[in-house]
């Protein structure tokens, strides 16, 4: 089946599993960023098949996992509307509010739309003068100047049926909390490590020093918010939690 | 949306007042906005995250990622996407 085989071919994982048992001469406690690493991680077993001095520890979230459960209800109410056009990432679509997600939204009829930039709404819009569409805009830094760059375009071309459900949130602020934490295991070479996906994620580039961040109280507070709204990720969470049995005995 | 992935400018065009590129990853074209790089020309290799133009890269490491990426199948994975 198409991208499954892709990553089930055994040479290159081979190849790849033995560079890393090769290159790990010495504990390391490695925390991944992304909920869609910490998914692929565990669906494809990596965590199990890393030698036993790397210990991965999941979090803090992607823009999956942080948008709290009420912009995700607002969503579902927005795009339930008759004559909105509700465009998404695809990663949204899974995500459960209160009741439903948007994939049920979409199946009751709703007029729902994966896109992969912010840039494929505002096309909608020029072509639909007719419809409201709305952008959910969720991100961290790296997504918040793209959704930024459709309003300023929606504005500048007079559009007036183009309008975004946001919500950003800043990586470092929590980046920082857990690396100041007093029980906090993840190696300070934490940037080092990083560097290696940095610009492969869109979510971990170019951290400033966590020392030298200032918590945004209002950052942290939907961070926190968020670990209550589930989503992808929170099978994943389930997963971790099955995963730290046999990494317990690391 | 979480991947960024590297691909080459083929063509660059303005719409709606903003630069746009037609960019080239790996054999699948997607229309980029690089207003957020312009210092990237045609031919340059870049980095692409949610069809916005992030950073100019060598050609050689967009290469082997582009290679690393097709031979994970993550290329139309992350670019399938489309209204």
């Amino acid at each position: 089946m198409k991208y499954l085989d892709e990553f089930r071919d055994a040479d290159v994982a081979r190849r790849l599993s033995d560079d890393i048992h090769r290159m790990t001469t010495r504990p390391w406690a490695i925390m991944e960023v992304c909920g869609g690493q910490t998914h692929s991680i565990i669906r494809n077993g990596i965590d199990q098949i890393l030698p036993p001095q790397i210990e991965l520890i999941h979090g803090p979230g992607c823009p999956v996992c942080v948008t709290p459960l009420d912009v995700i209800d607002q969503a579902m109410a927005i795009a339930a509307q008759p004559g909105v056009t509700f465009c998404s990432f695809g990663d949204m679509l899974r995500v459960p509010g209160s009741a439903k997600d948007l994939f049920q939204v979409k199946s009751e009829g709703g007029d729902v739309r994966v896109v992969y930039s912010p840039l494929d709404a505002v096309k909608l819009a020029r072509e639909k003068p007719d419809r409201q569409v709305v952008f959910f805009g969720i991100g961290f830094e790296t997504t918040a100047p793209a959704n930024a760059m459709a309003v300023h375009i929606a504005r500048r071309e007079g559009l007036t049926n183009f309008s975004m459900l946001v919500s950003h949130v800043l990586v470092p602020p929590a980046i920082a909390a857990i690396m100041t934490a007093p029980r906090n295991r993840v190696r300070r070479s934490w940037r080092r490590a990083t560097c290696v996906p940095s610009w492969a994620c869109g979510n971990t580039r170019r951290w400033p020093n966590a020392s030298g961040c200032r918590s945004s109280p209002r950052a942290s507070s939907r961070w926190t918010s968020s670990k209550a709204s589930g989503g992808p990720c929170g099978s994943s969470r389930r997963a971790r939690r099955a995963s730290r049995t046999p990494t317990s005995a690391w | 949306m979480c991947l960024a992935i590297p691909g080459r400018v083929d063509e660059i065009y303005e719409s709606g007042g903003a630069r746009m590129g037609r960019v080239n990853f790996g054999g699948i074209v997607k229309d980029v906005c690089l207003a957020y790089v312009p210092e990237i020309a045609v031919g340059d290799y870049t980095v692409v995250h949610v069809g916005f133009a992030i950073t100019r890269l060598d050609e050689a490491s967009a290469l082997q990622t582009l290679d690393t990426f097709r031979e994970m199948g993550l290329l139309e994975e992350e670019l399938g996407g489309s209204s």
